[in-house]
């Protein structure tokens, strides 16, 4: 680094500089009578060594030489330069002490050298010569004290420009970071989405030919029993297989109170019998009261088991069925969960995103009271993907301030310019003076639990929805608990 | 004698009706009640023993809206009149923490994962069973069908059944 050590002609007066080429000019006419040395250095050579005694004044007549300290680990630094018109090895000449700092030529040097028994002869003995001496000795102190506060002023300087520097650096690595946190979330991203195309294409296959088989069996069977079919005459059969595929699961209440009824009724019939006959609606136990009434006098349940087989058959579809649709609903929403559709946006109507993370979350959701309000929206251009991740994130941050049983509320809307999506708790709400930094990286009021493709970090949720476009806000709810609401711009 | 009851409890009602579809060999000599979540099973549990009846097995499930079924386990477990009942996990999801609890303060006689197997699930019950009858000192004639033989056999060999 160039050191600017301060010019003569700009940083010292020229009264000082005339005053000392004065005093060296007369040194030099005088030099014989005064015997006094000259003495030339050529460029390079080394003068005065750190650390050691020096018992003689050089002063510098034509030429420039430097002065160099040793640090610790060795390095010679340069501290000062010295000009026609220094001394060299003042302070330590005249202190007696070791010398600070090493000097050595830069250029050629013309010099004049005074040893110490000379010199102090002079200084006693030589009016004249002791006048200069002394001017000549303040002057060169009072200029390198100048040059001192000078330097200290470009190390301030030196300093500030450095913090600077470094403060631009940390704005920078923490923009680093940032970056780097939504790359791995990117990676993170695509490989779930890609683990959840392959599940949902495997899951697929085997249920689609389940639907397909199911649907078959729901119009085949019933079809045994129609006119010319072998089972034509098995009207009470047909009426229990309809009502079957017709039922539902009835809550253990409401079983347990048919189960009374009937083992009053009919008090011959084993329990699980009775537990079967339960399942059926009252209307429909009509059909089949006459050969309960028989079982029940002569203790033969078989014919009653074999209706009660075509009552199941029908349950039992109807129950493949549904559960085959779960399957389906539930591989599609992830499947659109975890959707990286590339550099590419869709529109997209955001309610659907919701539905979706709904769906995926509902094992984590169920432990609450959720409050769904949300409409169809107009469509707008995105990457769902990443809008799901947001919707988790707020989700997850949502149950993990909420008590179990207690409300969250997910809520949709649209207003002229924007469609909006807000996740609001009952929860103990956002701490008043981190309410304009939730959405910094390292703003956390709970542990990182690490779950894949979870609970990012409003952070990150922060850079996805400004990619978007939009934004997201935070605010504390009255009576208590936090609301989190992102909206994106409707395209035109 | 009046013989034991087996009580099942989970939240969703497909699975409650596949667990007791798959106990029904059993629910014409041991009937069977259940319950959607730990209050109503509570409910149900006292109106039984209020009408004098036993409680050979609890089956539970332990995700559940409101109170979980380890915790409810745990309180059931306090009760004298149910020290010997079968206390039973029947679940997809207890992680290793709660599964401890319930072992260490509800004396977990067993551990269930879902999906269960029909026969898998007769075997446990018929051991269970002969578990309870024989901590009850109850009689297990008219039911050793029901029982696991092995248990019995080893029982009656140390002296059960000398006093009944």
């Amino acid at each position: 680094m160039e050191k600017n050590y301060p010019d003569s002609p700009a940083e010292e007066t020229d009264k000082d500089r005339s005053a000392q080429i004065d005093a060296v000019n007369g040194l030099l006419t005088r030099s014989i009578d005064l015997g006094i040395e000259s003495i030339d250095f050529k460029a390079g050579d080394k003068i005065l060594k750190q650390g050691e005694a020096n018992d003689s004044l050089h002063v510098i007549l034509e030429g420039e030489a430097e002065l160099l300290r040793t640090d610790a680990s060795g390095t010679p630094i340069s501290v000062d330069r010295l000009k026609s018109g220094n001394f060299l090895g003042l302070i330590s000449f005249w202190t007696k002490q070791t010398s600070f700092s090493a000097s050595r030529a830069v250029t050629d040097l013309k010099c004049v050298r005074m040893r110490r028994d000379r010199f102090e002869k002079l200084m006693e003995e030589d009016r004249e010569f002791n006048r200069v001496m002394q001017e000549l000795i303040i002057s060169n102190l009072t200029q390198r004290y100048r040059r001192m506060a000078l330097l200290n002023v470009e190390v301030a300087h030196l300093t500030r420009d450095l913090e600077h520097e470094r403060n631009s650096l940390r704005s920078t690595v923490e923009d680093l970071e940032v970056t780097r946190n939504r790359l791995i979330h990117q990676e993170k991203l695509a490989t779930m989405g890609q683990l959840l195309a392959g599940i949902a294409h495997e899951i697929n296959n085997p249920s689609s030919a389940l639907l397909k088989s199911v649907e078959v069996l729901e119009t085949q069977i019933p079809s045994l029993f129609e006119k010319g079919a072998p089972l034509e005459k098995l009207a009470c059969e047909k009426q229990l297989l309809e009502a079957g595929s017709k039922g539902q699961f009835h809550s253990s209440d409401v079983i347990r109170e048919r189960m009374e009824s009937l083992q009053r009724d009919f008090p011959n019939l084993k329990r699980s019998m009775v537990r079967r006959l339960a399942q059926i609606e009252p209307e429909h136990l009509q059909e089949v009261a006459p050969e309960l009434r028989k079982a029940n006098r002569k203790g033969a349940f078989s014919r009653v088991d074999h209706l009660l087989s075509f009552f199941e058959i029908g349950v039992y579809l109807r129950s493949i069925h549904s559960a085959v649709g779960r399957i389906t609903s539930l591989v599609r929403s992830l499947k659109n969960y975890g959707r990286t559709d590339g550099a590419e946006r869709v529109n997209v109507d955001l309610s659907t995103c919701v539905e979706d993370t709904l769906m995926v979350l509902n094992n984590r959701l169920k432990h609450y009271r959720l409050v769904k309000d949300c409409p169809p929206l107009p469509p707008v251009s995105c990457h769902p993907g990443e809008i799901n991740q947001v919707l988790t994130n707020l989700l997850v941050n949502a149950c993990d301030a909420t008590e179990a049983e207690k409300e969250i509320e997910v809520r949709g809307g649209r207003d002229e310019q924007h469609v909006w999506i807000s996740v609001c708790d009952r929860g103990t709400g956002i701490p008043v003076k981190m309410l304009d930094k939730v959405f910094e990286a390292n703003v956390t009021s709970k542990n990182q639990s690490g779950e894949f493709g979870l609970g990012l970090g409003l952070a990150i949720s922060r850079d996805i929805i400004h990619k978007h476009g939009g934004r997201i806000e935070a605010k504390n709810r009255e009576g208590g608990g936090a609301c989190f609401t992102l909206l994106l711009p409707l395209d035109h | 004698m009046k013989q034991p009851y087996l009580i099942c409890i989970d939240d969703e009602p497909d699975v409650l009706d596949a667990v007791v579809r798959d106990l029904a060999e059993f629910e014409d000599t041991f009937p069977i009640e259940s319950a959607e979540n730990a209050e109503s099973a509570r409910k149900l549990i006292d109106e039984l023993i209020a009408r004098g009846e036993r409680i050979g097995i609890i089956y539970c499930d332990h995700v559940m809206p409101g109170e979980n079924g380890v915790d409810l386990l745990v309180e059931l477990n306090k009760m004298e009149v149910l020290k010997n009942t079968r206390k039973i996990l029947l679940t997809g999801q207890a992680g290793l923490d709660a599964t401890v609890i319930a072992v260490n303060d509800a004396d977990l006689a067993h551990y269930v994962a879902k999906p269960w197997e029909k026969e898998n699930l007769a075997k446990i019950t018929k051991a269970q069973l002969a578990y309870y009858f024989v901590d009850e000192g109850l009689d297990p004639q008219g039911c050793m069908e029901f029982l696991d033989p092995v248990i019995m056999a080893e029982a009656i060999r140390k002296g059960f059944m000398t006093d009944l």
